[in-house]
């Protein structure tokens, strides 16, 4: 799988900048970055312009990350998009529950290059 | 699971937070009830004060966790996260940015601990304000800790 755009969704500003560092160290350091503060602005985006791969978050204000993904799975335009859930508010039963619902990975915070780098290099056949 | 299983779970997430996000070394010292609040040891306009409801499945009850932190210490995480140089100036925003990511990131971590791996437990927003702790919880955990220039950081965990 190419991954050349990345949508980064966090309502925290600091959140998303870590996200976007640990990409950047997991090898994505040439790739364009997409950021949205909640669900809603990232579906916004998200129906404007291609996006590879999507990191969200799940608590956020106006559209959490659940409902995000649960748009994102039953559009048929984005449905194929990845989606890897990076939050606070997940264990084992969470977990369970959202890749049901079609996230690819679940990452628990605090997170870290080495983290992203294996769920990614999952998400793209193998070891990198 | 008591108290002291409580405290030490708490303690063990902010001690691991900071350093993983931060790089900052914290030292645990005694608590004591209140201290972070604003007619406590963090009082003033040099203190922030962050809360965060959560729900704890297993009892079916709600808590909260309660974080004070000098901005000394939430100046320093910004500039290390964000790259900054070490007196670049940080602005209020990215303060109570940080404050209320590190209170997400801790909270996330207790919670996971203390929940069985089979049952959902919930966050909510962080919200930043002034907190009493001595009047939101009788079952509360408080945990205190200084950097060694001596800035403290105080967090609490109460069931109501």
């Amino acid at each position: 799988m190419n991954i050349e755009t990345i949508m980064i969704v966090d309502d925290s500003g600091m959140a998303r900048l870590i996200m976007k560092q640990c990409l950047e160290i997991a090898g994505f350091r040439d790739k364009k970055f997409v950021e949205a503060i909640n669900g809603k602005d990232a579906l916004d985006k998200l129906n404007k312009e291609k996006i590879d791969l999507v990191l969200t978050d799940l608590n956020m204000p106006v559209m959490e990350g659940n409902a995000l993904l649960d748009n994102i799975k039953i559009s048929p335009e984005l449905k194929n998009i990845p989606v890897i859930i990076i939050t606070s508010n997940s264990n084992c039963a969470r977990e369970a529950e959202l890749k049901e619902k079609g996230a690819f990975a679940v990452i628990n915070k605090p997170i870290s290059p080495a983290l992203i780098h294996k769920t990614c290099s999952a998400l793209q056949g193998g070891p990198k | 699971m008591n108290g002291n299983d409580y405290k030490n779970l708490l303690s063990q997430a902010i001690i691991t937070t900071i350093e993983d996000l931060a790089f900052i070394q914290l030292i645990e010292s005694e608590a004591v009830r209140g201290a972070g609040d604003a007619a406590g040891a963090g009082a003033g306009e040099d203190y922030l004060q962050d809360m965060l409801s959560v729900y704890l499945p297993v009892k079916s009850r709600y808590g909260v966790i309660i974080m004070s932190a000098s901005k000394a210490i939430l100046k320093e995480t910004a500039r290390n996260i964000f790259a900054l140089d070490p007196d670049a100036p940080v602005s209020e925003d990215m303060v109570n940015d940080t404050i209320a990511e590190l209170l997400n990131t801790v909270s996330g971590q207790f919670m996971r601990a203390i929940t069985p791996k089979d049952e959902f437990y919930e966050l909510g927003l962080p919200v930043i304000g002034s907190f009493e702790m001595n009047e939101i919880g009788k079952e509360a955990v408080d945990c205190a800790f200084e950097t060694e220039n001596g800035d403290k950081l105080f967090i609490s965990y109460a069931f109501l």
